[in-house]
């Protein structure tokens, strides 16, 4: 058996509604992930039940850039101040109204924001990924369109199917 | 009300098996507030993906903690065996519940021996040590690791364990059990342990459910949120599974979870190993993880729940990397029970919660 999980989009507007809705619910907030993606940074909260199980539901917030400002949930949920002091301090997001506030000193880093620094090695790589995957997807369009005029062909003349894949008609055939 | 003064409390101390700060304001002997403070052994393990492909991660998802190693590991290779729709055989499934139950023993009596030396109670310590020692000596013989055991893989395990190795394991336990029994004996009814823990540090239900606390600390308040009841991997094969929960929500009734689950513990390894049919342990994983493909996990850990989530980005290497760990969870629930008690119970209420600063900071 793996985690029942389900994944929503929510805008920054919707942070705080959201951490009231889902501990009224009888939620609790489990974690706050940051995680740089090509369009910006994108935050995950996830919600768990207090008592039974009925999976995990992460609310992410798309496309927020370094710096950009986020409401702090510590008031509905003060376990979660960690991950927003972590947010800050690696990943430049500005999180608002924190009860526990380390400003910037959570974590002794050498430089400002270091989770947001890709290296050009990872950029490579998933440049040269994103090609292949193109590469395939082209293939495989190719593929399909090569094959759609022979399945037609081959529906349209009968005599030309190999044995064994039409055997409805061939039974036809048989019965008549 | 006396005059506040503010004590500076790690982040090396004698107490602190590991690196935290905490800012005591007190008055009169009394905290009236503790600010804890963590950042001095970040390593920035989750940054590492970028550098390792997510076959070799598993050897750096396992140096997160010493403590936890094999369970670190073991949430590692779950959440992306989850990504890539690989099932596991049976056989490995069922070392790595036993496996990681007997870790959980380790860290339980690592955690009882440093508990006991705090109290000044040498013999003790120096006797759940020793039994601790025949735990490392399962995993030499198993693994041929004491603290890293590299034997989890993407897919299963490294290798296979073999009958002969695992009947001594079975053998090892067992009397494991029958002396640890004797030492917990001595421990919960020991009259100067309970002057130090009862009714110290107090957690009620309410507030440790509000403070989002998990594991033993959470569950010596009666909060029921132990993992293994859901199922999760291997831990669907285990015949009957009861959380063990206390209400005082002292130091004592952590202690007396923490000294319970040993033998739940031992009791789970026997059933795995005794239920154990031969078969392969492990399949082959190739490829890379689908772009945008995610999946989040969740494992009981020694010290509570631990949540794992990645992403792929159609590489070998994944896009992000997350571990949520439970001393992160708990340090809330840390600073809460600090509040309002003697200077002289600090170290008592940070031992019982036994933070995992290493598992924090990654």
């Amino acid at each position: 058996m793996t985690v029942k999980q389900n994944y929503h989009s929510i805008d920054v507007s919707q942070i705080l509604t959201t951490a009231q809705k889902e501990k009224d619910e009888g939620r609790r907030c489990i974690q706050i992930c940051c995680t740089t993606t090509d369009d910006g940074i994108d935050v995950m909260y996830s919600y768990r039940d207090f008592n039974g199980f009925s999976g995990v539901e992460n609310f992410v917030v798309h496309g927020l850039s370094k710096g950009d400002e986020i409401p702090s949930i510590q008031e509905f949920f003060p376990s979660q101040f960690p991950f927003e002091n972590e947010a800050h301090d690696l990943f430049g997001i500005n999180v608002t109204n924190m009860k526990l506030d380390f400003e910037g000193n959570f974590y002794k880093l050498g430089e400002d924001a270091p989770m947001t620094v890709i290296s050009t090695e990872q950029l490579k790589r998933k440049e040269r990924a994103k090609k292949i995957a193109a590469a395939m997807k082209a293939k495989q369009q190719k593929q399909n369109a090569q094959q759609s005029p022979v399945a037609k062909k081959e529906t349209s003349s009968p005599t030309q199917q190999s044995p064994g894949t039409n055997n409805k008609s061939s039974s036809e055939k048989k019965g008549e | 009300m006396g005059k506040r003064s503010v004590i500076p409390f790690g982040p090396q101390h004698p107490v602190l098996p590991e690196p935290v700060h905490l800012d005591l304001a007190v008055e009169d002997e009394k905290v009236v507030k503790a600010i804890p403070q963590i950042g001095f052994i970040h390593r920035g393990l989750e940054k590492l993906t970028e550098t390792h492909d997510y076959q070799n991660y598993v050897y750096v998802a396992e140096r997160i903690c010493g403590i936890c190693s094999f369970g670190h590991s073991l949430g590692y290779c779950e959440t992306i065996e989850q990504m890539m729709d690989v099932d596991v055989p049976m056989r490995a499934q069922k070392i790595r519940v036993m496996l990681h139950e007997i870790s959980r023993i380790q860290s339980h009596l690592l955690w009882l021996g440093l508990t006991a030396d705090a109290f000044g109670f040498e013999s003790l310590f120096m006797h759940v040590w020793r039994l601790r020692e025949n735990v490392l000596d399962i995993f030499e013989m198993t693994t041929g690791g004491r603290v890293i055991l590299s034997i989890n893989k993407v897919g299963g395990l490294v290798r296979d364990i073999s009958d002969d190795v695992l009947s001594q394991v079975e053998s090892k336990l067992v009397s494991l059990k029958d002396e640890y029994q004797q030492i917990e004996k001595t421990f919960l009814s020991n009259s100067s342990v309970k002057s130090r823990t009862v009714g110290v540090g107090v957690i009620s239900h309410d507030q440790a459910e509000n403070l989002g606390m998990v594991g033993p600390f959470a569950r010596a308040s009666h909060v029921n949120n132990d993992v293994r009841c859901l199922g999760i991997g291997g831990y669907r094969l285990l015949s009957d599974f009861v959380p063990i929960l206390d209400t005082t929500g002292d130091c004592y009734g952590r202690i007396r979870v923490r000294c319970k689950e040993v033998v739940q513990s031992i009791d789970i390894a026997l059933e795995m190993i005794r239920s154990l049919s031969s078969g392969s342990v492990s399949v082959d994983v190739k490829g890379p993880i689908p772009d945008g493909a995610q999946a989040v996990n969740l494992l009981e850990q020694p010290r509570g729940e631990c949540f794992y989530y990645s992403l792929g980005n159609g590489t070998q290497y994944l896009e992000r990397m997350r571990m949520r760990t439970p001393s992160s969870e708990n340090l809330a629930g840390m600073v809460a029970a600090l509040q309002g008690c003697d200077l002289a119970d600090v170290n008592m209420i940070i031992l019982t919660i036994d933070p995992c600063i290493s598992c924090t900071e990654r």
